[in-house]
This record gives C-alpha cells, sequence and structure tokens, in this order.
C-alpha cells in the first residue's frame, strides 16, 4: 500500500560470471541496472574503465530476421485471432531447442519470400503490358518490324474528343499528306489508331500525327509477334506465375504450423540479445564489470543473497540527497487494479503519498453511482472478468484494467439496486405493456429521478469528503516534511472555514464562530510572502476568493448525479419508444429490438461517460488537493518477451 | 391576429418549441463538435489504422450534448403527453418549459463545438504519444463539465414543475 523504498546497489563483479548472474537478475527481475556514474571512493569510473562489449551484429540480425519471419507466416495464419494475446507457458531448455530449427525456417521462408515478390512484380509488369496491348488486338501486324521497305507503320493513341475518322481523312486530304489513319477502337479518352506512310516523307507526317495531338504507342517486353500473339504468350506466362504463387503459398501456410516454435525461439533469442545489450551499457575492466543499481528494500535480502553466491563484490545503502529513487508502487487485492488510474495520469514523485487506497474506494464509487444500473454493471462485471479469469490476457496494465472495470461494474450493480434500475424502467415498462402488470418503483433506497435534489445533496456530500481527504494528505505530506505550520495555516484554517459555515448554515451560530476563526487565521497568514505590512494583510484577504475554488470543486460533483441522470433517462428513451407498437407479438418483436440497440448504445456511451467524468473527479479535483507527480517509473532489468513465458526449472 | 395569438398563446406550442430548441441546438453543436474531431481522427488513420479505437473514443466525447439535449426534449414531451397521454398545459407552463430548456439548448451546442476542438487536438496528442491517451480525453471532458451544469439545472427545473 505504498510507494517501495529504494536501496542504491553498487555492484563489482567478475566477467566469466556475466552470463550466469545476468541471468540470474533477469529472473528476478527487481533489480535496475545501469552504468556507474559518478564512482566509487571519488575516482571517476570512466577514466578507468572502458565501455562494455558492443552487441554482436550476428545476434542482432538473427533477431531480426526471426522477427520477420514470424511477421510474414502470421499473414498466412488463418486461424482466427484472439482479441486478447496471451502468453505460451515453454521452459528455457525448450525454446532454445528450437532455435536451429527456426533458424531454418527462417531462410526458407525468406527466400520464398523474395520469390513472392519477383513473381508478383513480374504478374503486375505483365498485366500493365497485356492491358497496353489490348487495344491494338485486332491490328494484324508484327509489332516487332513494323516498317516494310517503303513505308513505315505507326500505333498509338490520338485524342477522342477532338477528331473522328472523317475529320481525320479530311485534315490529312486538306494537308496533302500521303497517310493513312486507320482507328482500331477508342474510349472515352483516346482513339487507338494505326497509321501508315511511306518513310521518305517521315518527318513532314510525323509532323502532321504530331499536330493531331498523336502520341506513339510503347510496348514492353515484345520481340516480335502481333499484339494478339503476345497478349497470349504472355496470358500463358501469367498463368503459369499464379501456379507458382499459388504453390508456394501453400507451403508457407503448411509452414504456419512451426510457427510457435519459431515464436519461442525469437524469445528466447531476444532475451539474449536484451542481456547483451544490457552488458554493453555496463563498465568494464579488464576482468570484472561494474554496475549501479536500484533495488526495492523489500527485495534487497534475496539480491544479497543470491550475489553473495557468486565472486563478486557489492555495497548496498539508503539513498543519498539528490538521487532519485525510480517509483515502484505496491499494491495488494482489491487497491492494486486502481494504480492504473495512478499510471494514466502520471506516477507519484518517490517519497511523497501513493493515491491508489483512497482511488480504490471513490472511483468505483463515483462510476457506480454515474451507471446507476443493475444490469449494465452485471453485464461490465461479467464480461471484466471473464476475459480476466477465463482469457488471462498478456500485459499487467490491461489485466489491471479489467479488474478495474469488473470492480466497478460491481458498485455500478449494488447501486443499480438500491436505486431501482434494471435497464432503466425495463421491467415496469415490460410489465405495463405485455402483461398489464403495474410494477410500482423498484428503488430501495431512493429514484434519483424523482428525488433529484436528495440525490444532489448525496453526490455533493461525498465530493466534500472527497476534498477534505485531499487536504488532509496534503497536510500529512506537509507534516512529514516538517512543515507542521504550513498545514495548519493552509490546511487547518480552511477546514476551520468550510466546516464552520456548513455548520453555520444547517446547525446554528457555533459554526459562525468557527468561520471566523478560519477567516481570521487565513487573512492573518495567507499574505507571509510580501514584505509590506499592507500588502501582506491585502494579500491575506485576497485569498479568501479561493473558497470559489472549493465552492467549484465541491459543485463539480452534480455531474454524478447528472451522469447517472442522463443514463437512466436514455434508458426511458428506448424503453418508451420500444412500447411503440403496444403490446402483442409484433409489438414484442420490435420492444426486443429497440431494446437491444438503444441498450447497447446506451451501455457503451454512459461506460465510457462514467469512465471519464470518474478519472476527472480523481485528476482534477482530488489529486489537485496534494497530489506530487513527475516520479520516474522503476524499470528492472527483466525478461520481456512478446510470445512466450519462460518457465524456470525450480517453478516446475 | 388571431392566429398568431392562437399559436402564441398556447402552452403546448411554447412547450414543444423548447423541446426542439434542445434536441435541435445542442444536437447541431454535438453533429459540428464530433465531424471536427472526425476529421482529424482520419487524417491519424490514414497513416496509423491501428488507432482508430482510440480516437473513435475521442471522437464520441463532443457528441454526449446531443443526448442531453434529446434527454430533455424527452423528458418534457413525456410531460405535456406528446408521449402518452396529452395534457393540458396552460401558456404559463409552457413558457416555463419553454425557458428550461434553453440552459442545455445553447450551453450543448457551444460547448460541444468547443469540446469538438479539444477532442481533435487530442487526436493530434495520441498521433505522437498514444500512451497519453488518458490525458487526451481530459482535457475534453473538462469542457463538457459545462455542458453537464446545464444539463443538470433544465432537468431540474422541468422536473420541478408539477403538472
Amino acid at each position: 500500500m505504498a510507494i517501495l523504498k529504494m536501496k542504491r546497489l553498487f555492484l563489482a563483479a567478475l566477467k566469466k560470471d556475466r552470463n550466469d548472474l545476468l541471468n540470474e537478475l533477469m529472473k528476478y527481475s527487481c533489480v535496475e541496472m545501469s552504468s556507474p556514474g559518478e564512482g566509487l571512493d571519488g575516482v571517476e569510473m570512466t577514466d578507468l574503465l572502458s565501455q562494455g562489449e558492443k552487441v554482436q551484429a550476428s545476434l542482432e540480425n538473427d533477431v531480426r530476421k526471426l522477427g520477420q519471419t514470424i511477421e510474414a507466416l502470421e499473414r498466412y495464419d488463418k486461424s482466427p485471432r484472439p482479441l486478447f494475446a496471451k502468453l505460451r507457458p515453454v521452459s528455457d531448455e525448450e525454446a532454445k531447442g528450437k532455435l536451429e530449427a527456426a533458424m531454418a525456417a527462417s531462410d526458407q521462408v525468406a527466400e520464398r519470400i523474395t520469390r513472392l515478390n519477383v513473381l508478383k512484380n513480374e504478374e503486375h509488369r505483365f498485366t500493365a503490358n497485356i492491358a497496353s496491348l489490348k487495344p491494338y488486338e485486332t491490328l494484324d501486324v508484327d509489332l516487332g518490324s513494323t516498317d516494310t521497305a517503303k513505308t513505315n507503320l505507326i500505333a498509338g493513341t490520338i485524342p477522342a474528343a477532338s477528331w473522328t475518322e472523317l475529320t481525320l481523312d479530311e485534315s490529312i486530304a486538306a494537308a496533302g499528306a500521303e497517310l493513312i489513319i486507320r482507328i482500331l477502337g477508342s474510349d472515352n479518352d483516346a482513339h487507338y489508331i494505326f497509321g501508315i506512310y511511306p518513310k521518305d516523307r517521315e518527318e513532314e507526317n510525323l509532323q502532321l500525327l504530331k499536330s493531331f495531338g498523336f502520341q506513339k504507342a510503347v510496348f514492353r517486353d515484345i520481340e516480335s509477334g502481333t499484339a494478339r500473339d503476345n497478349i497470349d504468350t504472355m496470358g500463358s506466362r501469367l498463368a503459369e506465375i499464379a501456379i507458382e504463387q499459388k504453390a508456394i503459398d501453400d507451403v508457407l501456410a503448411e509452414m504456419v504450423k512451426t510457427l510457435p516454435d519459431i515464436k519461442a525461439a525469437y524469445d528466447s533469442l531476444s532475451l539474449e540479445l536484451q542481456k547483451d545489450k544490457k552488458f554493453e551499457k555496463l563498465m568494464c575492466s579488464n576482468h570484472a564489470f561494474f554496475s549501479e543499481c536500484w533495488v526495492p528494500e523489500e527485495s534487497s535480502e534475496r539480491v544479497e543473497k543470491l550475489l553473495s553466491e557468486y565472486d563478486c563484490s557489492y555495497e548496498i545503502r539508503d539513498p543519498l540527497e539528490g538521487e532519485e529513487p525510480p517509483v515502484q508502487m505496491k499494491n495488494s487485492g482489491l487497491v492494486a487494479p486502481f494504480s492504473c488510474v495512478t499510471e494514466l495520469y502520471s506516477l507519484p514523485a518517490y517519497g511523497s503519498i501513493d493515491p491508489n487506497p483512497f482511488i480504490a474506494v471513490f472511483y468505483p464509487i463515483f462510476f457506480g453511482m454515474m451507471l446507476g444500473d443493475a444490469a449494465f454493471g452485471a453485464i461490465l462485471a461479467i464480461g471484466s472478468f471473464t476475459v480476466v479469469f477465463g482469457i488471462k490476457p498478456k500485459g499487467v496494465f490491461l489485466k489491471k484494467f479489467m479488474t478495474m472495470i469488473g470492480i466497478c461494474g460491481i458498485s455500478t450493480m449494488i447501486w443499480g439496486v438500491l436505486t431501482g434500475s434494471y435497464f432503466g424502467d425495463a421491467i415496469s415498462v415490460v410489465g405495463k405493456t405485455f402483461f398489464g402488470v403495474e410494477i410500482g418503483d423498484l428503488s430501495i433506497v431512493l429514484n434519483p429521478l424523482n428525488e433529484s435534489m436528495t440525490m444532489l445533496i448525496i453526490c455533493l456530500a461525498i465530493g466534500l469528503i472527497h476534498i477534505f481527504i485531499g487536504m488532509a494528505l496534503n497536510a500529512y505530506l506537509l507534516i512529514k516534511k516538517g512543515k507542521i505550520w504550513l498545514a495548519i495555516t493552509d490546511v487547518g484554517f480552511w477546514y476551520l472555514v468550510i466546516i464552520g459555515l456548513l455548520v453555520w448554515a444547517l446547525a446554528g451560530k457555533a459554526g459562525m464562530y468557527m468561520a471566523i476563526i478560519g477567516t481570521a487565521g487565513l487573512v492573518l497568514t495567507q499574505g507571509r510572502e510580501k514584505k509590506n505590512p499592507v500588502m501582506k494583510l491585502l494579500s491575506g484577504i485576497m485569498s479568501l476568493y479561493n473558497i470559489t475554488g472549493y465552492l467549484g470543486d465541491v459543485l463539480s460533483y452534480s455531474r454524478i448525479l447528472a451522469l447517472g441522470l442522463s443514463s437512466a433517462v436514455m434508458a426511458t428513451v428506448f424503453n418508451t419508444l420500444g412500447t411503440l407498437l403496444g403490446g402483442g407479438f409484433i409489438g414484442a418483436i420490435f420492444f426486443i429490438l429497440v431494446f437491444a440497440v438503444g441498450g447497447t448504445f446506451n451501455l457503451a456511451l454512459s461506460s465510457l461517460g462514467s469512465f471519464v467524468h470518474s478519472l476527472r473527479l480523481n485528476y482534477v479535483e482530488f489529486f489537485g488537493k496534494f497530489y506530487e507527480s513527475g516520479g520516474r517509473a522503476f524499470q528492472p532489468f527483466e525478461r520481456k518477451t512478446r510470445y512466450i513465458q519462460i518457465i524456470d526449472r525450480e517453478a516446475v | 391576429m388571431e392566429m398568431l395569438e392562437l399559436i402564441f398563446g398556447n402552452g403546448t406550442f411554447w412547450a414543444v418549441l423548447g423541446a426542439s430548441m434542445a434536441a435541435m441546438l445542442a444536437g447541431i453543436g454535438s453533429a459540428i463538435g464530433v465531424g471536427i474531431c472526425g476529421e482529424a481522427a482520419a487524417g491519424l488513420i490514414s497513416e496509423e489504422p491501428e488507432k482508430f479505437g482510440q480516437t473513435l473514443v475521442l471522437q464520441a466525447l463532443p457528441g454526449t450534448q446531443g443526448i442531453y439535449g434529446l434527454l430533455i426534449a424527452f423528458i418534457i414531451m413525456l410531460k405535456i403527453g406528446v408521449i402518452g397521454t396529452p395534457v393540458d398545459i396552460t401558456l404559463y407552463q409552457g413558457l416555463y418549459l419553454f425557458a428550461a430548456a434553453q440552459p442545455i439548448a445553447w450551453c450543448g451546442l457551444g460547448s460541444a463545438i468547443a469540446q469538438g476542438k479539444a477532442s481533435a487536438a487530442g487526436v493530434g496528442t495520441i498521433a505522437k504519444r498514444p500512451e497519453e491517451f488518458a490525458k487526451a480525453m481530459i482535457y475534453p471532458a473538462m469542457v463538457e463539465t459545462y455542458a453537464i451544469l446545464s444539463l443538470l439545472v433544465s432537468f431540474l427545473m422541468v422536473n420541478g414543475l408539477k403538472l
């Protein structure tokens, strides 16, 4: 239930133990390792030592190659993708054993993918060629030799909009040229033509053709034969390509079977790479390596025990002033899932407060009151817990998040039962429309639709408690830092003012005196930063203006009521719309349709609203009072795998 | 003249006008807001289609004002019996309902557009730093506060009228 205390660990170990030691530390995953900076005993480490060994390029290449193979094969994997990925448990030896086969498979896959790319290029080229030949299909001329002894043959396009065969002939006649043009076919843009002219008048004819807007056709990959012949040969080549592609695709699809093994090999190899990369950053002498680490206090004994098994020297001490230890929050049980609210915001600074226990109380209350429907809550709870316990997704954050939503679902259910909301007023609507039964108000405590003022006061009261806790935490932090006086002036006096005003409004005079004492305290102390006594007093008086801030903060909790009403009324809207066709069979079918569509829509939108606005109340109103953010997350040296979970021998 | 009196002297007319404005103005606001965010999101999706889910959530945020307007319109309609059994209401009651619908109508219009812009900016945030999704959601939610307050005021006023 707290931010873990961190210890500084200096480690100097022998290079020969490097592999085993790093393996063990990786398994423990409770040590953050980095290269030593300032150095031991005031000696600059960097002067004495060199950077660790470079990572082998071949290792990096192999990891990349396996990654590419997995990516390529996954495209052939037709089995349905699970919505939430899972890690497959594999033992270390087993994963290592797959390596050789995986590398071989990877070579095969790479070779076939290259071949597929070649084929694909060829396919594109021939398809384009055929498309460009198609208009000249009827031209019975060998495209490889387009001239005779005395004449030249040309083929190409002219703009369709400007010419017809008739106008072309007229223009040729007018120019007095010896040129024959025939249109082979046309589309929207162009006439596909061929022409013939005497060789000795080439220049003049080309000039004339140019004035028609003529563009010579370009045929690629053609040596001889008519357009028709070439289309046929290219077509049959395309068919061959398709067959070869199919064959390769089949082989690759077959290789999908080996995908789990390749994935295991990938993770096993990438762990080696991670280890080498970590080592690369550490400092080394000829026979030893050095590292500065952070270890959570609770794990330091375990780490010490491990280190004592090796020939190494180490020192563990408390962090010095000026050192900034990383932050790791530890919460147990029901509080743990709610740490994702804090993680989504920003980690608390080292040495400040872990707010998660408070969030674990208030977040589900807010969420439950905002959504406030027993049926919706049940759906959320069942859905989330099915994911968490049934599917067991990888990813710590996702698991925590889903658990949190599940808990909020339960809170929503409870609140829904108390206020008598089951898909809004669905039960009484169905009862009345289809069975002619009047079912009254199902609420146990109160119905927010009818008693909205009571509900509003409840919301504001919860908000006030929330804000008071935030202020108390601020006071606690101030006292912990030894600023007791500040805790009294900045928090205590405000307590007096706010509680005093409340008591005055509700109970009577006693409150007035409380408020006056508090106000006087604020006026006298809040100007402490100014030097001039007049300015001191003025700043003190101005600080009273902050009461609007507190007022605004409390009123902000009215959103709980508003969002609660919104989801309830929206449900009523759909339920009422559903009864528009009345009772009976058709009416029932219509009702079910409207109910299903509308209910899904309402659930999606209202849960999103409840989620976001519960976050906001915690971030803005609550955190604003005390939270010190800016902690750096603890990043232990650990096994980062994508596909498998390594099981250790001891654990089996 | 008689015609005018027939219309403007009629309580039901005013109540229906109020309901229309609540649904219409807040709806227009949401349509614009969702549109603004959708444009930004579509741009991001062309580069990184895997962020579709996140952007969709951001785009949904300015859509709530339209629903708030619909809710108030619906409660007014229930009250005066457009849905269900018709109720005769006086000119005063009609004007009261008309006035009660104004907060969510106008604040819905303005806040949804502003929220759409904040959401669109949030799309820019997750384009560069998808891990900051929660923060990108909080900024539009800050804008929504004022629509929620209007919804609350409109609701309390409409609900407060006993027919």
